[in-house]
């Protein structure tokens, strides 16, 4: 048993990975829902996404399946595009109004 | 009454992060975390009974050291003033995450999550908030302005997140029962032969290198083989040759190649709709600054600020 390579580790706690996930989750809707910074918002998108990656590699690990750690990737390839996306719609924003206040926004019009 | 201890920890939790995010002074803010941060120790502590439990108490031992540091790391991200420290702390979040993924044996998108959240995306939010930061800090110099002093409406934002990790809770603790158990060594043994099969030229090179095995069989279905010791190469003539396990890495890559060919040509477009998308966005003149614009046509949008200010 103790020739194996994946006996590197003892397995790791299911619920302690789920735990920190929801954890992180959380954390994150708090942070979105609570902050007014553009920016901040986004990253706290970006710390949800962080909490889908936990959860995914948890249950990956559990079930011995790779899928999990092909979909964190595919949640980085998304993270990346919404970065790019989303960063160019605050700096165009920023430019009309000055500020990164998302309630400048709260009325939306031409 | 043991069922209901996961949802104290929870609310002990969540009255934590409200206390760090509506406290003024600093020394109920630290209260306030040292509050969420006991919550949510008890809480992982009592998860340890659960099916999917403990197994090692030194594995679990680094396990809580590192959702402690994510997690205080997050809160500090939530309510720092400036958003600069922010991005920092989320980098530490992004390592912590990493070093439990290690934990979890999963190398390569450990290290790829380092290379491209650490690194690109969060290079990326530097810049968007350095180029943000310089042109308002001209009027009133090393002021925060009041959009990151004043958080919206904490009590709501916190009652939320404390609902949803009520949830994640109630699944873990009434769910996880259910499961299917963990894949063992034998399993995971028999993943590795799986993907041996699906590459022959791998087994043949190994082989060859051994120099034993003369006259190789064009198929190598079925010779190569698990048990115990690890996988073994069979050429059913009395030559055995022990092959090397495959890593993570090649898991991974198979897993993405042959698993899902589409979703990797479909992230592929993504990506390059988000690089269209960023550049035509990035592009658009923006002539006037709506304020200008206001106050050339004599409206008073332009005290938009004030108003603001004077609501608070």
């Amino acid at each position: 048993m103790s020739m194996l390579a994946s006996d590197a580790f003892a397995s790791v706690s299911l619920a302690h990975t789920l735990l920190l996930a929801g954890a992180l989750m959380a954390i994150g809707i708090a942070g979105f829902l609570s902050r007014r910074n553009l920016i901040v918002m986004f990253l706290c998108t970006e710390l949800m996404f962080q909490a889908a990656v936990v959860a995914m590699a948890g249950f990956g690990r559990w079930y011995w399946d790779f899928s999990g750690q092909v979909f964190v990737i595919f949640i980085l390839t998304v993270a990346a595009a919404e970065a790019a996306l989303a960063l160019a719609l605050v700096v165009l924003l920023y430019r009309r109004r000055s500020t990164l206040d998302a309630e400048a926004w709260t009325e939306l019009r031409e | 009454m043991g069922a209901i201890l996961p949802y104290i920890a929870t609310a002990v939790a969540a009255l934590g992060l409200l206390i760090v995010l509506a406290a003024r002074q600093r020394p109920a803010r630290s209260g306030g975390g040292v509050l969420g941060l006991a919550g949510l120790a008890w809480l992982f502590v009592l998860a340890g009974s659960l099916p999917g439990g403990v197994e090692d108490v030194t594995t679990e031992v680094f396990v809580l050291i590192f959702s402690l540091i994510a997690i205080a790391a997050a809160v500090q991200m939530i309510v720092q003033q400036r958003p600069v420290y922010s991005a920092l702390f989320f980098v530490l979040v992004v390592l912590s995450v990493c070093g439990l993924l290690v934990m979890l044996e999963a190398f390569f998108v450990a290290f790829a999550l380092v290379i491209v959240y650490a690194g690109a995306i969060l290079v990326t939010y530097m810049f968007v908030l350095m180029l943000a930061q310089q042109a308002s800090d001209t009027s009133h110099e090393g002021e925060i302005p009041a959009y990151d002093r004043l958080p919206r409406d904490p009590v709501a934002a916190v009652i939320v997140a404390a609902l949803f990790m009520a949830v994640v809770v109630a699944a873990a603790f009434a769910g996880l029962s259910d499961l299917a158990p963990a894949a063992g060594p034998q399993a995971q043994l028999d993943t590795d032969v799986t993907l041996l099969r699906a590459l022959p030229e791998q087994v043949r090179r190994e082989v060859e290198a051994a120099g034993v095995a003369s006259q190789l069989p064009e198929s190598l279905d079925g010779v190569v083989t698990a048990h115990a010791g690890g996988i073994v190469f069979n050429d059913g003539g009395g030559v055995s040759v022990p092959l090397t396990r495959p890593g993570n890495t090649s898991h991974v890559g198979w897993s993405l190649v042959a698993d899902f060919p589409a979703s990797l040509e479909l992230a592929g477009v993504i990506l390059l709709m988000a690089m269209f998308g960023a550049v035509v966005l990035a592009r658009r003149e923006v002539e006037h600054a709506e304020a200008e614009l206001a106050a050339a046509s004599g409206a008073d949008r332009a005290d938009y600020d004030e108003s603001k200010e004077d609501s608070e």
